[in-house]
């Protein structure tokens, strides 16, 4: 998974210190009673659900842009670290109503893992 | 890995109130942990099981696109090896055949003539990929990324390198004379 693609040094560091000290905040929150667990669990094993869903159907058009798409193109896409303009550029770009994280994630790790399976059986190849 | 960055000084203090334990260096790396392990998602990262055959697919008609461009990359070279002058090939050599930095470094522009010259004619993808790459190096290098035709560009450097190695370079006695390439 790449974070944050594209941003300076600066960007990160103060995205991470910000994260830092949103964590150290006190939440005044009491002990969850067995019950509440569970109802946490089961409300997260359905947002783990519905966001493994949008991955993999992000996968799965990732998979079916690469029918159309010329190495040429992968490699340009590749070049710009899988940014969302380099791939709309190349004809890979996210229905607006489609684009979750995880739905982006999906997509972009298909082309990728394309690209890369592609890039090592150059490898594996003899000079 | 040593980095340089700034931090507006109100987010610095307010992590280093809730974080007064640690060193700068450490804080920062603490942070970066944090932001890592936080944004790491809860589903599976992965094609999904059924995807084995059409990525095998996709991966063999890629790699055969890849070698058709490394190839006519490769024959580029080849062909520039022909035409190309003494002194480019050596600077080539002394840059560790990073084509990036010759052609992004003062007096390249006959290489760069030479390359768009000889890769004018061809009407392939991975060609016009490469000369289009070098027409944005004409205005500005800054602009030009040989990344986005790496397979092409690494068959023309490799065929230029080859060639170049191929041939002991010695000195004539009368270095007037030149240099000859046997």
């Amino acid at each position: 998974m790449t974070l944050h693609p594209g941003s300076g040094p600066s960007h990160i560091v103060q995205g991470a210190l910000r994260n830092l000290v949103e964590r150290s905040r006190p939440r005044f929150g009491r002990e969850l009673d067995d019950l509440r667990q569970q109802v946490v669990g089961m409300r997260h094993s359905r947002v783990v659900q519905m966001a493994q869903h949008a991955y993999d159907q992000g996968y799965d058009r990732g998979l079916g842009l690469c029918d159309s798409l010329s190495w040429i193109a992968l490699e340009r896409m590749a070049a710009a670290h899988w940014s969302a303009a380099a791939m709309a550029a190349d004809g890979a770009g996210i229905e607006p109503r489609l684009a979750t994280s995880a739905y982006q994630s999906g997509l972009r790790d298909a082309l990728r893992d394309v690209w890369l399976s592609a890039l090592d059986s150059g490898r594996q190849q003899p000079a | 890995m040593r980095l340089s960055f700034s931090v507006p000084d109100a987010l610095w203090l307010r992590a280093r109130e809730a974080y007064p334990i640690f060193g700068d260096s450490r804080l920062v790396q603490v942070a970066m942990e944090c932001l890592i392990a936080d944004s790491r998602p809860a589903y599976l990262e992965g094609p999904p099981p059924e995807s084995a055959d059409r990525l095998r697919g996709l991966q063999a008609r890629l790699s055969r696109e890849a070698r058709s461009a490394f190839e006519m990359g490769y024959d580029a070279g080849l062909e520039l090896a022909e035409v190309l002058d003494w002194r480019t090939l050596d600077r080539l050599a002394a840059a560790h055949w990073r084509l990036d930095d010759v052609l992004s470094s003062p007096g390249s522009g006959s290489l760069a003539d030479r390359l768009g010259a000889l890769l004018a004619e061809r009407t392939d993808e991975a060609s016009a990929c490469f000369v289009a790459e070098l027409e944005r190096g004409r205005r500005c290098w800054r602009d030009a990324d040989l990344r986005r035709a790496a397979t092409f560009a690494g068959g023309l450097v490799l065929a230029l390198r080859q060639c170049f190695e191929a041939g002991d370079v010695v000195l004539t006695g009368d270095e007037a004379e030149g240099v000859a390439i046997r």
